[in-house]
């Protein structure tokens, strides 16, 4: 009789919120003449370019600013001798928003004072809330959105006209539930190459691996703080009733420093980009 | 503990749908590798790998499996068998419509 337990460890993984090809940038940007960056990416989103650099985990960075629909302005992160100088041509990149999670988009139909209007949008079926956010695209401003009915939204501030394209966005990171195993470990380690990966072994001829990428954005390599928890993680999962099977993990603070990591994700909890 | 979802998928002949066990003990890790397809590993490296008729962008597949099984593992070890339907597909009188296309292991 198998006398396995089941255990599990259930991470919030960001998703995927864009996906393309990039195409030649002009500084450290990420250039698709193909895109509408507008309609789905938010500034202190992660844009993570897997090719470049793969044996090291691939290059990332921090969305400074949507500077239109073809062009996002990047801050690279992760340790300095890892870091890339912008999304190279015919490269795929990957897009997560760690700080927003993007609702809808669309454009108003008509003009009506401190509202916004759109008759080919249901927003009670689209799931928007008072107190999300909308961002006027055409002309700039965000507002807050005070109430919701079928095509109208109340929005704190009287900025839309008919014709102006939105986007409405909430707080929290867009992530979803991934689990992996946490029984029958026989390793956890740092990838020999990077602080961004950790790796969870399950044999001891060490082939059978599970693979988590996060967004490490210290300047300084050599990082072990993953591994621990993830380590911690694993024997409270195996602590607890059978009947347990998913242990959450609790999150890890990747900690601010003015001279190593300053960015935007300085401060907060590491986020998980991918578990493979 | 031996456990298993019990999944509806087409026959051979592409016309009826049958009930598979696939199972869910020793798993490692489960993905959704595109928008028809999730993939469950095991320890050892064997997938096995559920397909879908029709498209859905990831995760929702995904998190579908993975309630199903989480659920099934939290069950006493007398419930070897968890029914399954797999998002999107619905049955009426024990007959599904829209079942997995196919299930492969590997």
């Amino acid at each position: 009789m198998n006398q396995t337990m089941e255990k599990f460890i259930n991470f919030k993984q960001l998703d995927v919120v864009l996906t393309g090809s990039a195409t030649t940038p002009t500084g450290v940007t990420l250039t698709d003449t193909a895109a509408t960056f507008t309609q789905h990416v938010l500034p202190n989103a992660i844009v993570w370019d897997r090719t470049t650099g793969a044996s090291t985990g691939g290059q990332k960075y921090l969305v400074s600013v949507v500077s239109s629909d073809t062009v996002l302005g990047l801050t690279p992160i992760g340790p300095v001798a890892d870091q890339g100088t912008g999304v190279p041509d015919g490269v795929g990149y990957f897009i997560y928003m760690p700080e927003y999670t993007k609702v809808q988009y669309g454009t108003t139909s008509a003009t009506l004072v401190n509202f916004l209007v759109d008759s080919a949008v249901n927003f009670i079926l689209a799931g928007v809330k008072p107190g999300d956010y909308v961002k006027d695209l055409t002309g700039g401003s965000v507002a807050l959105i005070t109430s919701v009915s079928k095509n109208q939204l109340g929005v704190s501030e009287d900025i839309f006209v008919s014709g102006d394209e939105y986007l409405i966005y909430k707080e929290g990171a867009d992530n979803f539930d991934k689990i992996i195993r946490s029984a029958n470990v026989a390793d956890v380690s740092n990838s020999a190459v990077t602080s961004s990966i950790v790796n969870i072994t399950y044999d001891t001829s060490g082939t059978d691996v599970g693979k988590i990428d996060y967004a490490y954005s210290s300047t300084t390599g050599a990082n072990s703080d993953m591994r621990g928890a993830i380590q911690d993680a694993i024997v409270s999962s195996l602590q607890t009733e059978w009947t347990d099977v998913t242990y959450d993990f609790p999150g890890l603070p990747n900690a601010y420093n003015s001279g190593s990591n300053s960015t935007w994700l300085g401060g907060k909890e590491y986020f998980i980009l991918r578990i493979s | 503990m031996e456990k298993f979802l019990n999944i509806p998928v087409l026959d051979a002949d592409g016309t009826n749908s049958q009930n598979q066990l696939v199972s869910i003990s020793g798993l490692t890790k489960i993905g959704q590798a595109t928008t028809t397809t999730v993939v469950l590993h095991y320890l050892g490296g064997k997938k096995t790998t559920l397909t879908w008729p029709n498209p859905a962008a990831s995760p929702k597949l995904l998190l579908s499996v993975q309630s199903a099984v989480q659920n099934a593992l939290t069950k006493g070890w007398t419930n070897v068998s968890e029914n399954y339907s797999p998002s999107g597909s619905t049955e009426a009188a024990g007959v599904f419509t829209n079942p997995l296309s196919a299930i492969a292991i590997a």
